[in-house]
């Protein structure tokens, strides 16, 4: 390959050097293509073929047409798996970002030590999910775990954390919100790129700090905020490590996420047709959200500006 | 054998070598399970070290905490009497063995020997299994039911749902009442005996809880057991079965039912003697509450004896579990512990000297009384006083024997269906949970089940594969 | 009464600015104490768990908890050592690692050149295709992924874990693409001139220029792949094959009497110390891929 792309001039006339470009191209980008083909759209086509057949690892799948969907629309832990993960989502996605926004808000008012702060806040967020989830486990522990002794310090009797139906998907989210710092460096650089002449036509026109945060910063800020609230919803609705380390989807299906309801399908019933059914679903899912992202999305202007430049 | 115990926290025993990978590597992908004759110059008589067999075979076993000892000595001493056969044993989480095996039979790669209880149903009837009846028909041992406890070729061919011998029978497992010496002496309450009925138990339990929350009279272990303990101690009924060959028994809504609800009803919610769901759950130790002090009274399998209570701080006993009726006792080997091979194995016969080798020697069967994990079911051994009285074991340790050896069939009181774990899971713990909770009368518990139960059983009569 | 009319708005003035600027500080105090606050709550659970590590069973059960371990209890990480082979876990951990990483940057950046610089006719519908792959949650693709590497005999195995890195991955196909845009086209039209042909200018031009780019997607793959628990769970079932994640999960629960804690937060500790030491010693590159592309990986 290098040769051939290093040699100056061709003997063969077609080959002029638009059409070198375009084979080197092609060349380049061929191993992400094959890739794309192999494990993307080769998978996807073959699990909506699965999704359509009563299949158990062994053996061939047995058509069954849209049985399997309609199983699970007649399953209620099914719709339980949903309405967990999207609970789930819903309550953590705009928790840390409200969380991270109101840290990253404090920290741009050029304090000393920003740097460490956002160390430390940032940390939790690099650690592994299975360490976490043990950890956390650990924190929760009703009997002996940390948490708990914290409040009965105080004269407290702590909750059952991850034992009692009513609290255990809230204990998860609040476990989540440790790692809320991922967000921190987006708002930082967020609010640096917004411009100060506008606060000091804001300033100018008599606004307080409050004035300045609701007419100035969000606004500019929204549409990063808007695309990072989809997007991370997209990401939360595949929970699946902490309950199955922490609460193995129980007690009584409290913690049961969506993709931990797969997983028990596909692996421990080996319910693959269901199981890539749930696959698709989510799929679809996904596919409506991200015509949205793409709709907000930066990734798209980016797009868009390298076209046009 | 449930899936709480045995759940996604097992802590961890070495596991043995690489290498059947290469041999597995190999293999072709599992399609009709081969036939395989045992080797026609074989006497009838041989003993293991008569195939002069060379090679090795994989063993998958599921973590049994200090028992996994006893399965490195079995390899030890099966390798020392069988010069070139060499096993290796893969200790596996409860929850991931079964999900790894269907993986790697799919995968044409399986273990070449699988220890298991219920959970290989289903690859018995995709045919995933070596047929051993040729094997036991020409063994002298095998053959003789009168060297076992167990009724080695009914029990199986119930086990398993098939016509041929698909499992060796290494041993039994049968329900057992525990009890804290201490509590008991400090209530001056009198000991549990074998002939107690749940009322008496009742009565203990009750004036052994105290009011605080701090001590509770008794506590039932896992749900999948003591439901099926419960029913067969009122009446001897397959009521689960595989679903195909048994659909009209999958019937919660009876006496019988009911009865095995109120138990739970009665000593959860009525007496506030045993601990809510919520209550149990807040202990991390696999034996909750009893096993940190807790409890009184503990309705359990006769595995946790050697598994999890050999150690435990305080002084305890054992009986046979209470008597559902007052009149009546029932079998109580109820389920047994095997294992079987696979189609795909390559060296089918050193395979089939391992397990022999576990389940009809003298030496491999005193290796299983001494990990104490399962009850050996070879008589002699199984009657000797190193199986019945080993020097950690309390008094009553002989009670798993005994219940093991009360006459009668040996019961199937599992749904015994392709998905196991299934039905337990989504349907029948989460309901008996609810019962405890006081949120579900017995009743409305059975008409819940039943409500549940018929469409799921009706799904899974079609899913399962005939019965080969 | 001029005078007092004059001076009125200036003393008011003043007192605003000194009330204004008391007003500041009082902010400024305000805010060292959320964050300080903050950083004690997000640190305390990773104290709990180093001092955990240190303590005997005896008092990690402890009711009340005790709060330091002393005196340390050192050896609890030999006796983990003993009973559980942390660095045959660790060392398969880091194989697949480095292999990931590996064929992660070759293949992501030779794409992402292509994708940047090479002109190509349907070259920009192929890189949206890619880049919706970003949306699409990986569970989807898990069981028919699963169903063609266990027909190509690959279970427990490492390839299904390494192999798919060398063919690229669209989010760091799509960060390092972002990264070539900025570097200036002149230097290629120079090295052009000398005759150099694409496989140079991108080995020998771009790829040093990317340095920090490239260092964001070595570490991101590392954290990823050494964090990842699905697809070693799915695909390893010998043990001696096991990742730390996966294999952490052996010491999750002793069942036979109670859970050795002390044990479970030393795994946890090692297990997590790379991350922790890559964070420290590359926090830089981590955070500016992030910034650079505004996705949450």
């Amino acid at each position: 390959m290098q040769t051939s792309l290093n040699e100056p001039t061709t003997r063969k006339p077609w080959l002029t050097l638009r059409r070198r470009e375009a084979i080197a191209c092609a060349l380049f980008i061929a191993p992400a293509v094959i890739g794309f083909v192999l494990f993307w759209v080769t998978p996807l086509a073959v699990s909506a073929y699965i999704s359509l057949t009563d299949y158990a690892l062994a053996g061939t799948p047995r058509f069954v047409g849209l049985e399997n969907y309609q199983r699970l629309f007649a399953d209620r832990l099914f719709w339980q798996a949903v309405r967990v993960t999207l609970t789930y989502a819903l309550i953590v996605v705009p928790m840390w970002i409200i969380s991270s926004l109101t840290l990253a808000l404090i920290m741009n008012q050029k304090l000393r030590g920003v740097a460490a702060f956002r160390t430390v806040y940032y940390l939790p967020a690099v650690l592994s999910g299975v360490a976490t989830a043990m950890l956390w486990a650990w924190l929760f522990n009703y009997r002996s775990g940390l948490l708990n002794g914290l409040l009965s310090s105080l004269g407290l009797q702590g909750p059952n954390w991850l034992g009692d139906k009513n609290i255990a998907l809230f204990s998860i989210i609040l476990m989540s919100l440790w790692t809320m710092g991922w967000y921190l460096p987006i708002w930082l650089s967020g609010l640096q790129g917004i411009p100060t002449e506008l606060y000091e036509a804001a300033e100018m026109d008599g606004a307080n700090a409050w004035q300045r945060l609701f007419n100035v910063t969000l606004p500019m800020l929204s549409p990063v905020i808007l695309y990072n609230l989809v997007i991370n919803i997209i990401f939360a609705t595949q929970l699946f490590t902490e309950p199955m380390m922490m609460t193995g989807g129980g007690p009584q299906f409290a913690t049961l996420s969506y993709v931990l309801y797969l997983y028990d399908n596909a692996f421990s019933y080996l319910k693959m047709g269901q199981a890539t059914a749930m696959a698709w679903l989510l799929f679809l899912f996904t596919l409506a959200l991200s015509a949205l992202v793409f709709k907000l999305s930066p990734l798209w202007v980016y797009v868009e500006s390298e076209r046009r430049g | 054998m449930n899936r709480s115990k045995l759940s996604r926290r097992d802590f961890l025993k070495i596991g043995a070598a690489a290498g059947a990978m290469t041999l597995a590597g190999c293999a072709a992908p599992a399609a009709a399970p081969q036939q395989p004759a045992p080797a026609a110059g074989t006497e009838a008589t041989t003993g293991p070290a008569a195939v002069p067999a060379a090679g090795e075979i994989e063993y998958f076993t599921y973590d049994l905490g200090p028992a996994n000892q006893s399965r490195e000595e079995m390899r030890d001493a099966f390798q020392a009497a069988n010069p070139g056969a060499k096993v290796k044993v893969t200790v596996l989480p409860y929850d991931e063995m079964w999900q790894k095996v269907a993986a790697l039979m799919a995968a044409g790669q399986p273990p070449d020997v699988m220890y298991g209880d219920f959970s290989l149903v289903r690859n018995a009837l995709e045919g995933q299994l070596l047929d051993l009846t040729d094997y036991m028909k020409a063994d002298p041992v095998l053959s003789d039911p009168n060297q076992f406890t167990v009724n080695m070729q009914d029990d199986i061919q119930a086990k398993y749902g098939t016509s041929k011998i698909v499992a060796l029978i290494m041993g039994t497992w049968v329900p057992i009442l525990y009890y804290n010496k201490d509590m008991f002496d400090a209530a001056g309450v009198a000991y549990p005996t074998e002939d107690w009925t749940w009322e008496d138990a009742r009565e203990a339990a009750r004036k052994l809880t105290k009011d605080d929350r701090s001590q509770f009279g008794m506590q039932l272990g896992t749900t999948f057991d003591n439901v099926g303990w419960m029913w067969w101690g009122q009446k001897p009924d397959n009521f689960w079965a595989i679903p195909q060959a048994f659909p009209e028994t999958c019937n919660f809504n009876n006496p019988t039912g009911i009865g095995v609800m109120q138990v739970y009803y009665d000593l959860t919610h009525v007496d506030k003697s045993a601990p809510t769901p919520d209550e149990a759950s807040g202990y991390s130790n696999y034996a909750g509450p009893f096993g940190a002090g807790k409890a009184a009274m503990y309705s359990g399998g006769d595995w946790d004896a050697g598994w999890s209570f050999r150690e435990l701080p305080f002084k305890w006993d054992m009986t046979l579990t209470p008597k559902m009726r007052k009149d009546y006792r029932p079998a109580l080997n109820t389920m047994v512990a095997t294992n079987t091979i696979a189609s795909a194995t390559k060296n089918p016969d050193i395979a089939w000297n391992f397990i022999r080798f576990i389940t009809a020697t003298e030496e491999g069967q005193k290796l299983v009384g001494k990990g104490a994990y399962e009850t050996p079911v070879l008589k002699g051994v199984a009657e000797s006083d190193e199986v019945l009285k080993p020097e950690w074991a309390p008094a009553g340790y002989g009670a798993r024997v005994k219940a093991a050896s009360l006459p009668g069939p040996m019961f199937t009181p599992y749904p015994l269906n392709i998905n196991l774990w299934e039905f337990p899971s989504k349907f029948l713990d989460p309901t008996v949970d609810n019962v405890r909770r006081g949120e579900m009368t017995p009743e409305q518990a059975v008409e819940y089940l039943d409500k549940e139960g018929k469409p799921y059983f009706e799904q899974q009569r079609k899913d399962t594969p005939p019965i080969p | 009464m001029a005078g007092i009319t004059s001076t009125a708005p200036l003393t008011q003035a003043s007192s605003l600015r000194r009330n204004r600027r008391w007003q500041s500080r009082l902010v400024r105090l305000a805010s060292y104490a959320v964050l300080i606050a903050g950083c004690i709550v997000f640190l305390i659970p990773l104290f709990w768990q180093v001092t955990t590590s240190l303590k005997t069973i005896q008092d990690a059960m402890r009711w009340p908890p005790v709060w330091l371990p002393l005196p340390p209890q050192w050896q609890n990480y030999s006796e983990l050592f003993k009973r559980f082979p942390f660095w045959v876990y660790a060392g398969n951990s880091a194989f697949i690692s480095a292999m990931v990483i590996l064929g992660t940057l070759v293949s992501s950046s030779l794409a992402a050149y292509g994708f940047a610089r090479l002109r190509m006719p349907g070259r920009d519908a192929i890189f949206v295709l890619l880049l919706a792959t970003l949306m699409l949650p990986g569970v989807v693709l898990v069981i028919p992924q699963f169903v063609m590497f266990q027909r190509l005999q690959w279970v427990n195995t490492y390839n299904p874990l390494i192999i798919p890195a060398f063919f690229g991955s669209p989010f760091f196909i799509f960060l390092l693409r972002q990264f070539f845009l900025t570097i200036p086209r002149e230097l290629e039209d120079a090295a052009r001139m000398d005759g150099a042909g694409y496989l140079r200018i991108w080995g020998q031009i771009m790829l040093p220029l990317a340095g920090p780019a490239l260092i964001a997607v070595a570490i991101y793959s590392f954290v990823g792949t050494w964090n990842d628990f699905l697809g070693p769970l799915i695909y390893l079932s010998d043990r001696e094959k096991y990742t730390v994640a996966v294999a952490l999960r052996y010491l999750a629960g002793g069942m036979r009497s109670r859970p050795e804690y002390h044990l479970l937060m030393a795994a946890a500790t090692l297990s997590i110390l790379p991350c922790i030491l890559l964070f420290f010693a590359a926090q830089r590159w981590f955070i500016q891929g992030q910034v650079f592309t505004g996705v949450k990986g």
